[in-house]
């Protein structure tokens, strides 16, 4: 039951620990104070515990598929979210509220999505007596991993942002988002909203997606052992528009900058 | 430089308007094509009963999608878990819920209860029908 709950710690709430390591590093010239965090981790648990409580109710909502249309829609949220937070770290006018406002909606609806589940096994697992001291046990390691883990993270991608391996650490974070938007191709062919058939290839002999490396993996880049045809399409449609966006953008601000020194 | 920056950020702006309405119409699709496949799909059953699945092995067509619906008997929830299969559904106390598979190629798909991964395991079979 330890090692269990250790899985299911790495599975569902390491990426939100990644998540923050990202952000910590994007909006480092923001300077965000430090109860900003501290809130959105308090909205998003409230979050968290209202879909929680209502879980069993959502899920009969559309002929079942209810949970995983709400699931869906928090990914899509928090990935517009954060593309649009990347957008304001590089504009060079301050629109602090509103940036404040859509990052707060983006940890939400993140934190929301990864640790509802969490929620549940954790309740579940809770009623059984015999079980708790486990419990307690697997979540206490499992938080010390993924504490040391974002640490270890955020000063390989510190070093990746400060140095001329930029556009890596940009990549690496498109793929992070790329990775999680894509499992709502998982979730809505589970429920047969949409069909994306047989898995394109496998991979499952190299890197199995229930080893430690495949949830590792899948927090950092959403990886996949065998992934259908739909998911790679999603996970590169949306891998490529950012970056798309991101050398539009850059093409477009030696101009910006020019106008804010003109208004200077 | 004001007149050139607003032109800029209306290209942009129609370049991500371009991008994204394509992007709305493939998943227009795709979901109308899955919406439209959703008749003539194969049911299969599963119980879970103390925490154990029955039957322990269920077997499905190949490239085909079906429908597999499970029943949880037991007074707490248990999650229908499987790497093999991409799949993964929360089933409340005493409810049902079902999940769609497919179409897989012919092999042996393990699944497990997440909640209770001794003791609830068992193997969804792909076996080619037209062999």
């Amino acid at each position: 039951m330890i090692i269990n709950t250790v899985i299911v710690f790495l599975r569902d709430l390491l990426p939100i620990f990644v998540l923050f390591s990202y952000l910590a590093i994007i909006l480092k010239n923001k300077h965000l104070p430090f109860y900003f965090w501290i809130i959105s981790l308090l909205a998003g648990l409230t979050a968290s515990l209202i879909l929680f409580t209502n879980v069993e109710t959502v899920t009969e909502y559309f002929d079942g598929a209810g949970l995983e249309i709400i699931l869906t829609s928090l990914l899509v949220i928090g990935f517009v979210a954060f593309l649009t937070v990347k957008s304001f770290s590089i504009d060079l006018y301050h629109k602090s509220a509103l940036m404040k406002a859509i990052l707060l909606l983006g940890i939400c609806a993140f934190i929301a999505f990864k640790s509802t589940e969490f929620l549940i096994y954790f309740t579940v697992n809770i009623q059984q007596q015999d079980q708790l001291m486990n419990i307690i046990i697997g979540c206490i390691l499992g938080f010390g991993i993924c504490i040391s883990f974002s640490a270890l993270l955020s000063f390989l991608l510190q070093e990746l942002q400060a140095t001329r391996f930029n556009t890596v650490f940009w990549l690496c974070w498109y793929a992070f988002l790329a990775g999680h938007i894509s499992q709502s191709t998982a979730l809505l062919s589970q429920v047969d909203i949409v069909e994306f058939g047989a898995p394109f290839f496998d991979m499952s002999h190299i890197i199995q997606d229930s080893s430690e490396y495949g949830h590792i993996l899948h927090a950092l880049f959403g990886y996949e052992s065998s992934p259908s045809f739909g998911f790679l399409f999603v996970y590169l449609a949306c891998l490529f528009i950012p970056i798309s966006l991101d050398i539009f953008s850059r093409r477009k601000r030696p101009l910006l900058h020019k106008t804010a020194v003109i208004h200077e | 430089v004001k007149a050139m920056n607003i032109l800029n950020t209306k290209s942009s702006m129609r370049l991500a308007s371009r991008y994204t309405m394509r992007f709305v119409l493939i998943a227009l699709l795709l979901f109308m094509h899955g919406a439209w496949s959703k008749n003539n799909i194969k049911e299969f059953t599963l119980v879970l009963e103390n925490h154990i699945f029955f039957p322990k092995e269920i077997v499905i067509p190949a490239n085909e999608k079906v429908k597999i619906v499970i029943y949880n008997k037991d007074d707490i929830a248990e999650e229908f878990d499987s790497f093999d299969l991409n799949r993964e559904r929360v089933i409340f106390a005493n409810k049902k819920a079902a999940i769609y598979v497919g179409p897989l190629p012919e092999g042996k798909y393990e699944y497990f209860g997440e909640y209770h991964p001794n003791s609830a395991r068992g193997f969804v079979i792909v076996k080619d029908d037209t062999k």
